[in-house]
């Protein structure tokens, strides 16, 4: 049995990346995300105790970073902006610089947070189906549907995009 | 398997193994292509999700628990999984600390700790990244010090919580065989050398902080401390 600091330690070096990368994605600013994620991981501090099954362990923090984010809006009215205003597609650029990875970017932006959140939840933190119906407290046909049309949405946007570009470029 | 049926099923999880979605593809080339498509789509979408994470957001997690539980207590294994050689190490260190517990109740579950450290952590850190001497130094800021020359092969350099108290650890040498470098504040007091048949520890005493180095080489643990002596300083 590790004892509670070193527990907390194998936690946050396990998951910081991918929990702040969920962060990045479902709050679309950096700075906000990153104040989102570090109340995340003290808030899992205080409750370690609670997390008897490690391999649960992602999800767990998944959890509570929603509810800390909704605690966010509860906390403070925030004015409506932009998203352009708030986030752009440099500022959340990846350092291998793929040729792809910026008309992703843009098109993951354009779907709707509900079918963009179960997307993100399956290929990033590799959820499956039903932990990510837990997690949205939806059916797990519901959520298969909503990956289905976030993917076929996504789909047609890079398709538009390049078809776009063929006749900027042409 | 239908059209729209086979489309669902791939866009919903494009890599999945059933068997009938597989067997549907083989036998249309549409469908085949169309999945292959998809594929590609997701590899790339896989690689856009990854964007960078702050280099040092591993290490801000851990300060500022350490910064918001200060006076919180923190618990020690019951049955700790030593191995014999650490045990019999573990309380040689404890008997030599006696002495101190008179005067430090502290320092006795200090070593505990810093062994258990060694023990548990050690090991997850060193991830086989090559740590620079400026990442180093970056780092050792927090305590007001810099290295100024090389110091061989930096296996790890984090934050961590020895017994309650912020430290950062520092493994230096052979990624099988490592140093422990503890940088330490001041205001915690420490003994000036440890020594058992197994690991010994020596301690250099700055104005503004401590540094704890331990290791199994006796001659690797005196190069290092010198080399330590020479190269680390540090400010108010």
């Amino acid at each position: 049995m590790m004892n509670k600091q070193y527990k907390y330690e194998t936690l946050v070096r396990a998951f910081h990346a991918d929990i702040y990368r969920y962060a990045v994605w479902l709050i679309r600013d950096k700075s906000i995300a990153e104040d989102v994620v570090q109340e995340t991981f003290l808030r899992a501090w205080k409750s370690l105790d609670s997390l008897q099954d490690e391999h649960a362990a992602k999800a767990w923090l998944i959890t509570i970073l929603r509810r800390e984010n909704a605690r966010r809006f509860e906390r403070k009215q925030f004015d409506l902006v932009d998203i352009d205003d708030v986030v752009t597609v440099d500022e959340r650029a990846t350092s291998d610089g793929h040729a792809d990875t910026h008309a992703f970017h843009a098109a993951i932006d354009q779907l709707a947070d509900e079918y963009k959140e179960p997307l993100i939840m399956q290929v990033l933190l590799g959820f499956s189906g039903e932990e990510i119906a837990q997690q949205l407290q939806l059916n797990k046909n519901t959520v298969m549907t909503r990956l289905f049309r976030a993917r076929s949405q996504l789909k047609h946007i890079m398709t538009q995009d390049k078809q776009a570009g063929g006749f900027a470029n042409g | 398997m239908d059209e729209l049926t086979f489309r669902r099923h791939v866009l919903a999880n494009p890599f999945s193994q059933d068997v009938q979605v597989i067997q549907a593809a083989h036998q249309d080339p549409v469908k085949q292509q169309f999945w292959h498509d998809l594929k590609q789509q997701e590899l790339a979408l896989q690689q856009a999700l990854q964007i960078d994470v702050p280099h040092d957001l591993a290490d801000k997690l851990l300060w500022e628990q350490v910064s918001q539980t200060e006076t919180a207590s923190f618990s020690h294994p019951t049955t700790p999984r030593r191995p014999l050689w650490f045990a019999i190490a573990a309380s040689i260190l404890l008997a030599i600390s006696v002495g101190w517990v008179n005067f430090n109740s502290k320092e006795r579950t200090f070593y505990d700790d810093v062994i258990a450290h060694i023990e548990h952590v050690s090991e997850h850190e060193i991830t086989g990244d090559v740590i620079t001497l400026a990442a180093l130094n970056s780092k050792l800021a927090k305590f007001g010090g810099v290295i100024n020359a090389a110091l061989g092969k930096i296996l790890s350099a984090n934050y961590c919580v020895i017994d309650g108290v912020e430290s950062l650890h520092v493994q230096l040498g052979d990624p099988d065989n490592p140093t422990s470098v503890f940088i330490l504040p001041k205001d915690l007091t420490v003994t000036e050398s440890l020594a058992t048949n197994h690991i010994q520890g020596k301690v250099l005493e700055y104005q503004f902080a401590n540094v704890l180095i331990i290791g199994t080489v006796s001659q690797t643990l005196s190069q290092i401390t010198e080399q330590l002596a020479q190269h680390l300083a540090f400010s108010s």
